[in-house]
């Protein structure tokens, strides 16, 4: 099956510049600096995960990454299903590494962190990351 | 300082010290190399040792004559193994190994460490003071939230008016040293010629213990305890009372006692209410040319914190002048061990000495009575001593050389009627360091961290060797062995556990009665290329078979660098690499390749075998049941700039170029592929869409093969600088 980048209202074609791939999800960074979220179906089939009113639309992003987390070190203390969750990470083009969940629909956020001018792309194999507590704003440079 | 560049991190371990620093019930280990401090985990890993292995004099892997029995976890092993255990076993053995969580390097030179549990840290685990070069203390905690170190405090004591007289040595020319109190009331450090810095710490029950004799009836309505955070910031000024420890003071130590004018070691005592150290001084400077013999004199004094003052507690006075060491020792021995060049003397609570001489010079350097141990022929300079087990009382001698001695205490009721010195046989392990160390940290029950400055540090464990006639007793050992770490053993032997305290309390911690001989192994290593003697440089040996040296150009560097480092036993070359230095196997062109996939597709299940669809787990497990195809994706940019790509499989005769399929090369370059939905399908991203592939319509095509990749053997490895650069690196 062929899952194209068309957006059905504006009729662009964003072309993909990134992409990260993490069972059972897909994330896409395009060079509209919008991200696209598929997620594998039961049937094994690809479908875009509808993330209307999430920031993830409202924001424009840089780079992004998903990961999996299986030693838990990205879920809070209360976190409870064994399965390891997969954590997303982007970098928005201000300068901010949001990072959460991307469990359901909704992704919540996990922590935040101001990165100042970093332009840093991720790549999958080096994700370099400091524990996140979700109240903390410290200014990293 | 930015005037030269750093090379390598400095390797020689000064310091270390075990301390649970990250939380309360984490083990780590600290370990200092002169300006690098460096927090490891401790982690314990089961690995085989070969029973087969004969014993050599460096052997580091278990000898022959190891106890199987030890570790057979109720004769699992032999059944698992079936009928050849017996010749060919591999046992299980658990190695403690260091996990590095994370490396500070500091401005200054670490000269000290002391643990320090303080109320209220940031991660609940207690606090590490680091003694600086000259005279500097600061006291650190880690903070899990930044995971890392913050300090809490600075204290120097540099002052000019502690310098004393204008004759008086300077800072770096004096000994300075840091102790701290084994329960935590303060830490000392003897700085400068007779200075002795005291930093009080608060401790969280003082209050609280005053409090329970308080009866409401007699003394009225108890008084609400005030809460000290509250008055932490007061008019904006900062309250002294928010801080784990109390203003610092110095003394010199001639107001303690008018005798201490050459003091040469202290530590704080165990098991006193007060903080309380042994200290050992003299009054005339040391000096074995001038012929002064036994004007050693060993003092114990009580410091009570609130007024400042203190109570000498008792005195021993004539000990021989070479001794150079006070080590605490806690119950059931009790009172402390004095180590000299040539002799060992324990002074118990009440004063009493029993000393061992152990060569045959101490005869001529000190008229202190002895016991007789001079056949020994050891030289304890240089030596340093830790721990085997508490319980018993037995202890580790680790020489000058890197030799293994064992020192047990004769104990009597309660009291120590006599020290026995053993070096420990190259067969069991004596012999498994070869320099010496500078400093002895407890890891566990059975493992100790010996950190060098001249070869490399390593983590070493024991165990008790047993003779067949004790066998009962060893397995009832086996449960004080196993404890920290195998939970299962615990559930089975809880009632010989039980058991084994209290025959060990009634062997009176004489070591024949414990029936086992230490025998010691090394379990992890810490690789030091210290001290560096002399180093040079030169070209990496080039491969001789031509095809080989084609495979390097390009990957191999020109130059490397090689040291002559360590001293004595532990001497070897070091050689040095800027850039890993990869083995290459296979090289080929791909010259319009620029991005690289490889991927494990399931092949289709046949759909009479097919199962329910989504009981899988939507994990990396492989299903074995299952069939793989392997493929590679490849992205190109041809010299045209034609963007295409393309799809091999590999077989057994290399990688094949797959037709047939729905893969289209023209659709585009591929920015990512993999596979998702546990492998059942292929993914190709490109530039403008997303295809999803089954695996198996991949896979059911016909083949036809290309000649420039078929004239390579089956090879996985391909040169990453030719094949093209990885998109978005």
């Amino acid at each position: 099956m062929i899952l194209p980048m068309q957006d059905e209202e504006t009729g662009a074609e964003p072309r993909v510049l990134s992409a990260s791939i993490c069972d059972p999800y897909l994330l896409l960074i395009r060079d509209d600096s919008s991200a696209f979220l598929a997620q594998m179906n039961s049937d094994d089939e690809l479908e875009e995960m509808d993330k209307a009113d999430s920031p993830l639309t409202s924001t424009k992003w840089l780079s992004g990454c998903l990961y999996a987390d299986t030693t838990g070190i990205f879920s809070k203390a209360d976190a409870d299903n064994a399965t390891p969750r997969t954590v997303m990470f982007l970098l928005s083009s201000a300068g901010a590494l949001q990072v959460s969940r991307v469990l359901l629909l909704k992704p919540e956020i996990v922590g935040l962190l101001f990165l100042g001018l970093c332009t840093a792309r991720f790549d999958q194999a080096c994700v370099y990351c400091r524990r996140l507590v979700p109240h903390s704003t410290d200014t990293d440079a | 300082m930015q005037c030269y560049a750093e090379l390598t991190p400095p390797t020689a371990v000064t310091h270390s010290l075990a301390i649970p620093f990250v939380s309360a019930q984490s083990n780590n280990l600290i370990v200092a190399k002169s300006s690098l401090l460096q927090i490891f985990e401790t982690t314990i890993i089961t690995a085989e040792v070969d029973n087969s292995q004969s014993a050599t004099l460096h052997s580091t892997k278990s000898v022959a004559q190891y106890d199987s029995r030890l570790n057979d976890d109720e004769g699992l092993e032999a059944s698992f193994l079936g009928g050849d255990a017996a010749f060919q076993k591999s046992d299980r053995t658990s190695n403690t190994k260091l996990v590095l969580v994370t490396e500070i390097p500091v401005s200054g030179t670490v000269t000290g460490l002391a643990r320090i549990k303080t109320q209220n840290t940031l991660s609940g685990g207690e606090a590490l003071l680091v003694q600086f070069k000259d005279a500097k203390l600061s006291l650190l905690e880690w903070d899990p939230a930044r995971y890392n170190v913050t300090t809490i405090s600075i204290h120097y004591y540099e002052q000019e008016e502690h310098q004393g007289s204008p004759w008086a040595p300077a800072l770096n020319d004096c000994v300075n040293f840091l102790v701290a109190d084994p329960g935590s009331r303060c830490a000392a450090l003897k700085f400068g010629a007779r200075n002795l810095a005291i930093l009080p710490f608060k401790q969280a029950d003082e209050e609280d213990i005053a409090m329970d004799d308080w009866d409401p009836d007699l003394d009225g309505p108890k008084p609400i305890k005030q809460e000290t955070a509250s008055s932490a910031v007061v008019n904006g000024t900062s309250n002294i009372e928010d801080t784990p420890y109390s203003p610092s003071f110095v003394l010199r130590l001639s107001i303690l006692d008018p005798n201490l004018i050459y003091p040469i070691d202290l530590a704080f005592l165990y098991e006193y209410r007060e903080p309380t150290f042994g200290i050992l001084s003299s009054k005339l400077a040391p000096s074995a040319a001038l012929g002064r013999k036994d004007h050693l004199s060993f003092m114990v004094f009580t410091l009570d914190l609130q007024q400042k003052a203190s109570t000498t507690i008792l005195s021993v006075g004539g000990l021989p002048q070479d001794l150079f060491k006070v080590v605490a020792l806690p119950a059931p021995v009790g009172g402390a061990l004095l180590v000299g060049a040539n002799e060992l003397i324990h002074v118990d609570q009440s004063g009493a000495s029993n000393g061992v001489a152990v060569n045959p010079f101490t005869k001529q350097c000190t008229d202190f009575s002895l016991s007789d141990q001079s056949d020994l022929g050891l030289r304890l300079e240089g030596c340093t001593i830790d721990y085997i087990s508490p319980e018993n009382g037995q202890m580790l001698i680790v020489l000058s050389d890197g030799r293994f001695a064992t020192l047990d205490f004769a104990i009597d009721g309660r009291r120590v009627s006599g020290l026995n010195v053993k070096l420990v046989a190259p067969e069991s392990g004596g012999a498994i360091l070869s320099s010496r160390i500078s400093s002895l940290s407890r890891l566990g029950k059975n493992a100790l961290f010996a950190g060098s400055e001249e070869g490399d540090s390593v983590v070493f464990g024991w165990t008790y060797k047993h003779t067949q006639a004790s066998k009962k007793k060893s397995r009832a050992q086996d449960t004080l062995d196993y404890e920290d770490f195998d939970e299962d053993d615990i559930e089975d032997e809880d009632d010989l556990y039980a058991d084994t305290t209290t025959s060990a309390a009634a062997a009176g911690g004489a070591a024949a009665a414990k029936g086992g001989e230490v025998v010691f192994r090394i379990h992890d290593t810490l690789t030091s290329i210290a001290p560096i003697q002399d180093f040079t440089h030169g070209k990496p040996t080039t491969p001789t078979d031509a095809d080989e040296r084609q495979n390097v150009v390009g990957v191999q560097s020109d130059l490397q660098l090689v040291a002559a480092v360590g001293v004595g036993k532990s001497g070897s070359l070091a050689v040095m690499n800027r850039e890993i230095q990869p083995k290459v196997i296979g090289r080929f062109d791909f010259s319009e390749a620029r991005g690289l996939w490889t991927m494990n597709a399931q092949k289709p299940v046949p759909k009479s075998l097919q199962g329910e669809k989504g009981t899988t787990a939507m994990g990396d497990d492989y299903d074995l049941s299952a069939q793989y195809d392997k493929f590679m994706i490849v992205a190109k940019i041809d010299l045209d700039n034609y963007e295409t790509s393309d799809v091999y499989a590999l077989t057994s005769a290399g990688f094949e170029s797959l037709t047939g399929t729905e893969f289209e090369p023209a659709a585009g370059f591929t920015v990512e592929a993999g596979t998702m939905a546990n492998h059942r399908r292929v993914i190709q991203v490109l530039k403008s869409e997303v295809r999803v592939y089954d695996g198996g319509r991949l896979a059911n095509a016909s083949r036809w093969l290309v000649p420039r990749l078929t004239t390579h053997r089956s090879w996985l490895g391909y040169d990453s600088a030719n094949a093209g650069r990885r998109d978005g690196c």
